[in-house]
């Protein structure tokens, strides 16, 4: 019975362990990016900027169902009409587009396992596509270093001996590559050089390889190396003379545990075979050295360079627009005042009467006949003078 | 004024301003607003529109020349008749026949009808239409019995329209250049004018 409750105990922890990952999941995915946990793993990508591809792709026409239809006529004044009228926020490029590319992009290389895609934002204008491989090569652990002659090599384990020191999935590190140290000028002058022995050799700090950044679709394809960073190189400090070992004596050092030795951060975006790497001899190094590691390498991630995005022009030609505009306002007017007529059409007044059958026409207050001086000129058709005479009637006669 | 100036142009009724003063007196007559209740459920730009209806239809009654008044009331005169004998006063023969300062009247009475969807809406609507003008004197020429012309030294008057014994427009005369002279064209016959009456014939 109390195995029982043992094994509920363990499944409950289970269970909320198991919905806590779904739970955190859940929110990796939300945030549209790449987890801190998955970008530790996210060195070998190809980096590939993406910028929207231009007018080679129409996309006027819709799927509806199995066939296509053209938007273009109808998005006439949707597209006329400022992107602030629907509240929306104008976008550059297209995230399903640059996504499909992405997928496109792992698909063409055998070695791409998987593919991420974040999209452009504010800090960031155009997206990027990371390619991620699971090359094995591309990892190693360090070996320990033990010079001969040491005595503590005898406390290593025996099954740790074979183990390789270090392995470069990169073809580009050259096979012995002298290590740019440069002293920096703010430090004080270094004390007189003293032979370097074979055994310090400084081994060739890691260098970034290059980086493929592919931009889409068909701008002229720009390689984007990631420089190496400058070593700094600080004067190399005597040890003190009591500690100082002698130099023909071989040092061991101690080698770091094996669970705490972390694999160099590696980028491989060649997909080619690895040339085989140098392999550095253990030698014995002298431990107290100053000399400062070269910067680790900068991360992986590195962004493609910020590229203007193509700005397409949207919708048709400003004329069409505006032909667009004035018939469907023209339409609209037509219609009114179509609409306006008929119903105005509904209401007439009638004339019954003119009522000019009936009317009336006095003249009130003339003259009374025969109180004034009229003039009657009788004068033929014929206007002459012999035959033209004039009547003066006086006032009070009879015409 | 010309010959072919009507009561239209008298009453200046293309104006917009005029019509919308006629109008505005017009919306308080009973018979308006009776239509406007009737008309209550309908759209209010037909309520709007019933006056403008009106106005376009009494334009129609009152498309009449003012010379063609003149004439029909200067042919009903008694004391021009004796020109129309033939015998006495031959057709060859031009008479320039004074008047002195009166006065002449026109009343007509046009009816208009509302029509909804071509049914009538309310009562039939009468309006006073009267036309008054003062000459001081006037020079007729009379030929074969009739009145070729007209020459006034003076015209004065005014125009009145009424609905219900709500005075819609009213309009005085312009000034007028003188001599004015109006022709009649082949002239009016004397004594022949219809629905004419002569006041001083007594």
């Amino acid at each position: 019975m109390a195995a029982r409750r043992l094994w509920y105990s363990i499944a409950s922890f289970a269970a909320l362990l198991a919905l806590l990952a779904v739970a955190r999941a859940d929110d990796v995915q939300k945030n549209n990016g790449v987890h801190v946990d998955k970008e530790r793993l996210l060195t070998d990508f190809v980096i590939l900027a993406i910028q929207p591809d231009g007018d080679e792709r129409d996309y006027r026409m819709v799927e509806v169902g199995k066939t296509k239809i053209d938007a273009g006529p109808m998005g006439v004044v949707v597209n006329a009409l400022p992107f602030d009228f629907f509240g929306l926020r104008k976008l550059k490029h297209d995230p399903a587009a640059e996504l499909a590319q992405c997928w496109a992009a792992c698909r063409k290389r055998t070695v791409c396992r998987d593919a991420i895609y974040e999209p452009a934002n504010a800090n960031r204008p155009v997206g990027v596509c990371r390619l991620r491989t699971y090359d094995a090569k591309a990892f190693g652990k360090m070996a320990p270093i033990v010079e001969a002659g040491d005595e503590r090599k005898s406390r290593i384990p025996p099954k740790r001996e074979p183990r390789r020191p270090l392995v470069r999935a990169t073809a580009e590190i050259p096979a012995v590559a002298p290590p740019s140290v440069e002293p920096t000028t703010t430090r004080p002058p270094p004390p007189p050089k003293r032979p370097i022995r074979p055994h310090e050799v400084i081994p060739p700090p890691p260098r970034v390889p290059s980086i493929t950044v592919e931009h889409f679709p068909l701008p002229p394809r720009q390689i984007v190396e990631a420089a190496a960073p400058p070593v700094v190189a600080e004067p190399v400090t005597p040890p003190p003379k009591e500690e100082a070992p002698p130099a023909e004596e071989p040092v061991v050092v101690e080698p770091p545990p094996a669970e705490t030795v972390e694999p160099p951060v590696l980028e491989t975006p060649t997909f080619g075979e690895p040339e085989t790497p140098p392999v550095t001899e253990p030698v014995a190094s002298r431990p107290p050295t100053s000399i400062f590691e070269p910067q680790p390498p900068p991360e992986a991630v590195v962004e493609a360079p910020i590229a203007t995005p193509v700005q397409r022009e949207r919708g048709l030609p400003l004329w069409v627009v505006i032909a667009s505009v004035v018939a469907v306002l023209g339409g609209a007017t037509l219609y009114w005042r179509n609409h306006r007529v008929r119903t105005l059409g509904r209401v007439t007044a009638r004339l019954i009467s003119d009522g000019l059958d009936d009317r009336t026409v006095r003249i009130v207050g003339a003259e009374q006949r025969g109180l004034d001086l009229r003039f009657v000129v009788k004068a033929t058709a014929a206007i002459d003078a012999p035959g033209t005479h004039i009547e003066l009637i006086p006032k009070g006669a009879a015409a | 004024m010309t010959s072919s100036a009507s009561l239209i142009t008298f009453f200046d009724l293309d104006s917009p301003h005029v019509r919308k003063e006629g109008l505005a007196a017009f919306a308080a007559t009973g018979a308006l607003r009776g239509i406007q209740t009737l008309l209550t459920a309908a759209p209010p730009i037909l309520q709007t529109h019933i006056g403008e209806s009106i106005t376009d239809a009494l334009k129609t009654a009152l498309d009449v020349r003012i010379v063609d008044i003149l004439a029909q009331a200067w042919s009903a005169r008694r004391d021009l008749a004796p020109y129309t004998d033939e015998a006495k006063y031959p057709a060859n023969q031009i008479i320039d026949h004074t008047l002195t300062k009166h006065e002449i009247r026109s009343v007509h009475k046009p009816r208009v009808q509302i029509m909804l969807d071509h049914s009538p809406l309310g009562p039939e609507m009468e309006f006073d239409v009267a036309l008054s003008l003062n000459i001081d004197s006037a020079v007729l020429r009379v030929k074969n019995g009739r009145i070729m012309s007209a020459r006034l030294s003076r015209i004065t008057g005014v125009g009145t329209i009424k609905c219900e014994g709500a005075m819609l427009f009213q309009r005085p005369t312009k000034s007028v250049a003188l001599p004015l002279t109006i022709t009649f064209g082949a002239g009016t016959p004397i004594g022949k004018a219809k629905n004419a009456a002569v006041a001083d014939a007594a």
